[in-house]
């Protein structure tokens, strides 16, 4: 009788949350039909450029020959769509309030279906997640959600993608959590897990209840097997550190070649594949018939040791030469193949009784992807989800943990954020995500007193530097920015004799700089690092100038505060 | 007041409504032509599949068949990858992996395969012939009774009837007689009539130590099949065991020449023809055939002695006294009319030394073996 009473505004609100839960559904619906169209679609086209068993000359050609086409369309038509998908839906989720375009998630699909199913070495789960999020992000925007609300759909869309993907959907929204939105707290969880359950009820009912993988009954045979899994942790720790580190490496140097290269880029990493796939095709594609294999004693130690090193060697080639699929399946597969050669080591070695090598390709596809994707609550939840098995939780702790921490040690950014710094994205830390509202350096910085352009001479550019004028000035323009300079370096140049040389010569230290969203007392750590000049730079693009912070413009900030003050 | 207010502020337009549910509607009719669409091409894809895993299994069964034991088994791994619920893959692929000695997971896979599906005949039949053949009988009863028990069809009685065999022959290799019996008695209950099974149980039945029921499957084998040799070898050797060496004569003599058929032949007729106790012989056959049995008896203690002469064990002494009293029955069957009584005790006699002496240094000729038969008869 006494019901409360609601403003228009409060009941529209009502309104869009009722919508914004029969959308969960339906995203989680829609990206979980994605996702398993997408993977029928790699298994068709892969069987129709393969057939049943390829040829040496069908399993060179068809990588480069295919990526050709698929490098012509990342190149032209689907730009921003290489890669595993996962990086680009956290910055879309971070710094594009969630705005994918519609071009993005078909893009994907085209370009994954011919890249994994052309046999590079790649996953479909980052894809499907981009998939996913692509359409959530479509679907909301279209529906007319608000612009926070289209933002909270995209983790959605991910998590339905990822549950219909690898058919584990709690490990899916801890992935969607931890992962994408990076806040195992988020208020988002009811929403991932709506979506995340719609999904995978929809994949089964398509594809059945049959698991992805016929996973061996798990024992932890003597209390002592748990040296055997700390060794495994040791060990995937010390591949994980190697595969990141290769794989920037090498698409590092993908990127230093001149830009008409990018086009070719993904066949010459095809003609790469082409090679590996003659040595061993067991490396094509996703391979997760080959982790069920290592899983279930099909494959004896030397096969499984050899297949760890080509599927890091092909993952690391197909991915940095700018092809379109993830590093989830390759983390997996690396992991499985470690996992069995360490557990068939032990079994012939070890003082005490151990299990099958499954067992330990098991644990390994887990510590492989805490080492890697550095998401350790979902490798574990995602182990846990495929074994149904608490049994397996400790040894498989003990192994995350320590390839983690050994991972964390010698890399110290997540390869997902590490991939997206190069290519000048820089997302916000999650210690930033949660500091409460206060000054940024948005509310200090001022624009750029001085700006010189990287060719001019030193001697020229001392000139701007007048003793009356600013003590610092920025090399670069206002898009691409290459350091700070100070009158000292300028002098001291000088009377080196380097008058007439490019000043951009001397841009060589640091770049140490902040983001507009970046809290006060950062801003003010950083700018002591400096000569008095804090550059401001975009997220999205890190060499892209917003503004500078001076202690001047500090002042002058917190002057403009205290007088707004309404006391 | 406050509800009045209330009731006077705007709702969400009516507009936004409408286009909410238009909005939903249009996403689920999306949502439902997707799902149909990943449905057909899901059907495609995993008659594909199936194809696939079909083709693989035929190139692994060709090359098992061809004794490349290796490439088999990768195609025929390829097989049950592509179509994990496809049991026969499975089944072959752990036959593959038994016949390249890969024992340990032959087994995982049988016992994958039995994890789904615990009452399948052909799994646990399949467990149990691998742990026969690598000795663990508990385990192979194990699954032969399970296979046993699975459910059968009507018509798949004669195959239930032949694991029954192979549990029974199981039994039998490994000394376990009762337990062979008892499965026996069960199999013979709704036995289908066949010749050839009847002779092979009443083989069973000989072998687990019961001639009489034995002997009954062989008269129900040779009823339906009077020239069948193995019921007429069999029904011979179950005759001999019931020591009725007359009809085991009649049957042996028909029966094909096997080397153990002529060794029982040989035996029986020796039997029939030095018995110095059957019935009907004049006092003169008698003593000749008591002195021929008695020779013998003497020739093969002698020989027995000579051999365990320097043995530490005392056996040496038993066999000359058996010799010395011999020597005492000497001078009535060289007078060549022994009385009854007299044969009777030579017989005994006889008996005795065949005994000993097979005892001592083992099994010796037919002939020895029919004197110790010939004792035994007159024993009862």
């Amino acid at each position: 009788m006494n019901a409360s009473p609601l403003s228009g505004a409060q009941r529209l609100r009502l309104r869009e949350n009722q919508l914004f839960l029969a959308l969960s559904i339906l995203v989680g619906v829609l990206a979980g039909l994605g996702a398993v169209l997408f993977s029928l679609s790699i298994d068709r086209v892969s069987h129709l450029l393969f057939g049943l068993a390829p040829s040496h000359t069908r399993l060179f050609l068809v990588p480069p020959l295919v990526s050709i086409v698929t490098g012509i369309l990342l190149s032209t038509v689907f730009t921003g769509v290489r890669g595993s998908g996962v990086p680009q839906t956290e910055a879309a989720f971070h710094l594009e309030s969630g705005v994918i375009p519609g071009r993005v998630p078909i893009g994907k699909f085209i370009t994954g279906v011919l890249c994994i199913g052309s046999g590079h070495s790649m996953g479909r789960e980052g894809p499907s997640v981009q998939i996913g999020a692509g359409i959530a992000s479509v679907i909301g925007r279209w529906v007319g959600l608000s612009p926070i609300r289209v933002k909270e759909l995209v983790p959605v869309g991910a998590a339905g993608a990822l549950a219909a993907a690898f058919n584990t959907p709690v490990a899916a929204v801890l992935f969607a959590l931890e992962e994408i939105i990076g806040d195992m707290n988020a208020t988002l969880l009811g929403s991932t897990v709506v979506a995340s359950v719609a999904s995978v009820i929809v994949e089964r009912s398509i594809l059945g209840n049959e698991p992805l993988f016929r996973v061996p009954t798990y024992h932890l045979v003597h209390p002592a097997e748990l040296l055997g899994y700390a060794a495994l942790g040791v060990v995937g720790g010390v591949i994980s550190v190697v595969f990141c580190k290769a794989l920037l490496g090498l698409r590092a140097g993908f990127a230093r070649m001149p830009a008409w290269t990018r086009v070719l880029q993904p066949a010459m990493g095809g003609v790469a594949i082409g090679l590996l796939l003659i040595v061993a095709p067991e490396v094509m594609g996703v391979g997760y018939e080959y982790v069920d294999l290592a899983l279930n004693g099909g494959l004896i130690l030397k096969t499984m040791a050899l297949l760890c090193v080509l599927k890091l060697i092909a993952t690391v080639v197909s991915y940095s030469s700018g092809n379109a699929g993830g590093i989830f399946a390759p983390s997996l597969y690396i992991g499985a193949m470690a996992g069995g050669a360490l557990g068939g080591i032990l079994q012939r070695l070890a003082l005490f009784p151990t299990g099958d090598p499954g067992a330990y390709a098991l644990v390994g596809m887990g510590t492989l992807f805490a080492g890697i994707i550095r998401a350790p609550m979902t490798s574990v939840f995602m182990i846990f989800e495929l074994t149904q098995d608490y049994q397996i939780l400790v040894p498989l702790m003990v192994a995350n943990l320590l390839s983690f921490v050994i991972s964390r040690r010698f890399q110290e950014v997540p390869i997902y954020h590490a991939l997206l710094r190069q290519d000048g994205i820089h997302l916000p830390s999650a210690a930033l995500q949660g500091a409460p509202a206060g000054l940024k350096a948005r509310d200090v910085m001022t624009p750029a007193a001085c700006v010189i352009e990287p060719d001019k001479p030193v001697a020229s550019a001392l000139e701007a530097l007048t003793p009356l004028g600013p003590g610092v000035c920025l090399v670069g323009d206002a898009e691409h920015v290459h350091a700070a300079i100070s009158r000292e370096q300028l002098m001291a140049a000088v009377a080196a004799g380097q008058q007439d040389d490019p000043v951009r010569v001397l841009a060589t230290s640091a770049f140490v700089h902040a983001h507009p969203d970046h809290p006060i007392d950062v801003v003010l750590e950083r700018l002591g690092q400096t000569d008095g000049v804090l550059p401001i730079v975009s997220r999205r693009q890190v060499r892209k100038l917003e503004g500078v912070v001076t202690m001047e413009g500090i002042t002058l900030a917190m002057r403009r505060a205290v007088k707004a003050r309404p006391d | 007041m406050t509800t009045e207010r209330t009731a006077t502020e705007p709702g969400p337009p009516a507009s936004f409504i409408r286009r909410e549910f238009t909005l939903l509607a249009i996403l689920i009719v999306l949502a439902v032509g997707a799902f149909l669409m990943t449905r057909r091409v899901a059907s495609g894809n995993a008659a594909m599949r199936r194809a696939d895993a079909a083709a693989w299994y035929s190139r692994g069964q060709d090359d098992a068949r061809a004794g490349r034991i290796e490439p088999a088994l990768i195609a025929l791994r390829r097989a049950t990858v592509r179509d994990p619920s496809n049991r026969r893959y499975r089944i072959a692929l752990a036959n593959a992996l038994q016949a390249g000695h890969h024992e340990a997971d032959a087994r995982k896979v049988l016992e994958g395969l039995r994890e789904l599906q615990p009452d399948d005949a052909e799994t646990n039949l399949e467990l149990a012939q691998l742990e026969a053949s690598e000795g663990d009988v508990a385990a192979a009863r194990r699954y032969y009774l399970n296979a046993l028990s699975a459910l059968w069809k009507p018509d798949e009685a004669p195959a239930r009837a032949g694991i029954r065999l192979e549990l029974i022959e199981l039994f039998l290799a490994h000394g376990e007689r009762d337990r062979a019996l008892a499965e026996l008695l069960n199999l013979t209950v709704g036995l289908p009539s066949d010749p050839r099974v009847e002779a092979r149980v009443g083989r069973m039945f000989l072998e687990a130590g019961d001639p009489s029921q034995a002997m009954n499957r062989f008269l129900r084998a040779l009823n339906a099949d009077p020239r069948n040799g193995d019921a007429l070898a069999g029904a011979g050797q179950a005759a001999f065991a019931l020591r009725d060496y007359a009809t085991a004569r009649r049957y042996l003599s028909q029966s094909p020449r096997t080397e153990q058929v002529v060794r029982l032949q040989t035996i029986v007729n020796l039997v029939l023809s030095a018995d110095p106790l059957a019935r009907g012989l004049s006092a003169v056959d008698r003593g000749q055939r008591l002195t021929v049995a008695y020779e013998q008896a003497m020739t093969t203690l002698a020989a027995c002695t000579a051999k365990q002469a320097g043995t530490p064990s005392g056996v040496g002494s038993g066999l000359e006294a058996l010799s010395s009293e011999a020597r005492g029955f000497e001078p009535a069957i060289r007078e060549g009319h022994p009385s009854r009584d007299i044969a009777e005790s030579v017989v005994d006699l006889i008996l005795r030394i065949e005994q000993t002496v097979e005892s001592a240094c083992g099994t010796q000729s037919p002939f020895d073996q029919a004197l110790l038969l010939i004792g035994q008869r007159h024993q009862e």
